[in-house]
Formats: structure tokens, sequence, C-alpha cells
């Protein structure tokens, strides 16, 4: 039976998110990283990055970390410590675009049919995140060190 | 291997400077770096002042690399500069788009130091000979 490109997505996206992800961290941030549990303790103060999929499905994905979490991990990418703000965002960004990027390629029917807008950084205390319902909503826990963070992907199929 | 003028054109900071410190890693001499945030501000640095290698993405706003390609080559700002591209988008399409607009060299993030020591030295040389 053919399955449908959601339930491709839907089949493949843990185990090719993981790849994902741990290409990213392992090669340009240099730490191990693995699915965890979502954090049982969250800070009130996060950083979101959103990366717009715009072509055979249309929708987001998204990165989700708290403060502490998101500057250790700007500061692996950059090689320094002690981040600004608008580093941390740019880092994120980067971080988020390259993991969605990755896992993009490993999906035939997405790689050179489904577009990556530059990211956009949320960041504050006080916000939530609200996506239209789609097809497609799952979401992956990671960890690095004793921090962590939440990779997301909601969508649907066509534009 | 002479000092190189590099031209990098990406709307992030952070990965200009992580290219910039790939290719010290990778062992290019660098005489200087020149940063641009898109492809708008990398042809206005290419009309002002000549390079030796370009590292651009493409997923940039206001204008993206291939359409930065394609001004570089009409307007011929950079006659036999090796441009290599530093993106996320892997598929055959963008590599075929790309090379057709002039990139000589094609580089996925994320990417390692050897990586692009792999590809950008045999530019480098390829020019100097």
């Amino acid at each position: 039976m053919t399955m449908t490109l959601s339930q491709t997505i839907q089949q493949q996206f843990p185990a090719e998110l993981d790849r994902a992800v741990q290409d990213v961290f392992g090669t340009m941030l240099g730490v191990e990283c693995s699915p965890g549990d979502a954090p049982r303790k969250t800070e009130p103060e996060s950083f979101s990055v959103l990366i717009g999929l715009a072509g055979v499905i249309s929708g987001s994905c998204m990165l989700r970390a708290d403060k502490t979490s998101s500057h250790y991990i700007a500061s692996l990418l950059t090689g320094t410590e002690g981040s600004s703000e608008a580093m941390v965002k740019d880092a994120l960004g980067e971080v988020c675009n390259m993991v969605a990027g990755t896992w993009k390629r490993s999906v035939p029917e997405l790689s050179s049919m489904c577009m990556l807008s530059p990211p956009t950084v949320i960041s504050g205390t006080d916000y939530s995140l609200h996506s239209m319902p789609g097809e497609i909503r799952m979401q992956r826990y990671y960890s690095i060190g004793t921090t962590g963070f939440a990779v997301m992907l909601h969508c649907s199929e066509g534009q | 291997m002479r000092e190189l003028k590099v031209l990098i054109v990406d709307d992030s900071a952070v990965m200009r400077k992580i290219v910039e410190r790939s290719l010290r890693s990778a062992g290019l001499a660098l005489a200087q770096v020149l940063e641009a945030g898109s492809g708008k501000e990398a042809l206005e640095v290419l009309q002002a002042q000549a390079v030796d290698l370009i590292f651009s993405d493409i997923n940039m706003p206001e204008m993206n690399g291939l359409e930065f390609l394609a001004q570089v080559s009409a307007k011929q700002l950079a006659p036999g500069v090796p441009i290599v591209m530093i993106t996320t988008e892997g598929s055959e399409e963008h590599v075929v788009q790309a090379v057709q607009a002039g990139a000589r060299g094609y580089i996925l993030k994320p990417f390692t130091a050897e990586q692009i020591k792999d590809r950008v030295i045999p530019l480098v040389e390829a020019v100097a000979s």
C-alpha cells in the first residue's frame, strides 16, 4: 500500500529528526544530544524559533528552549561565553535552520519541493504559540547535559 | 599559499563568524574578511572592492544567494573569483541552479572545517595556478 506524504513524514519523523539533531549538534556544537522526556521544571523565560515550510507541505518547524538552555546552545555554537540576547537569537535561529534543513533533506519528497523561510525568533516570559490545526503535529525533546530543548513540526500537505 | 581577501554573505552574523573560524581552521591564510548580511549588501561590497573568494548562503531576506549569484554574473562584479554556496538547501535542483548561476562549490550546513578544506583549497589553488 502506498503511503501518503503525511503518513511518510509521521512514520519517519522521530528517527530522521533524531539523526538531524544529532548531526547538527555533533558537527557544529561538538556535543552529543539525545532524545529525552519533557523537562519536569521549566523556566518562565524561553526562546522559540519558527522556520516556515512552504511547498508540498506547509506549516512550521519550531525549536523551543528555556533561557539557560538557549544561552548554553549559543555558547556552544559561537565558542564564546556570555552571549548577548541578539547573539542567542541568531545562534538559535541558525541551529533550527540547520535542523529543519537536514531533516528536510532526509525526506526525498520534500528536498526540492518544500522551501524554508528565514528563522523568526520569539523570546520572553509571557507568550504562547498557536499554529493552525494540521494533519501533522509532532514534538520531540532532546537533552544536552543538564539542559534541553524541544523541536516541533506542525504542518499539512499542500499549500 | 598567498593571503586571501574573502567575502562571507549570510544573514546570520553568528554563521559568518563560524565560516571565518572554519576557514582559518582549514589552514587558509586570510588577509581580510569582509561580511555582508544579504545579497544586496554583498553587491555593494563587490562594487567597491575586489575579493579573492566568496562564500554565500542561499536563504536570505532581501536578495537570496541565487539572485546574488545571478547579479554578480550579470554585472561582471567578480570575474574568475570562486563563489562557494554554504547552505541547508541540498536538493539537486538547488545545486544545479547554483552551478548554472556561477557557483564553483557547494557545502551543506552542518559542515566541518575538514569539508571546507577539501572543497575550498582546490579552488584557491586552481585560481592561483
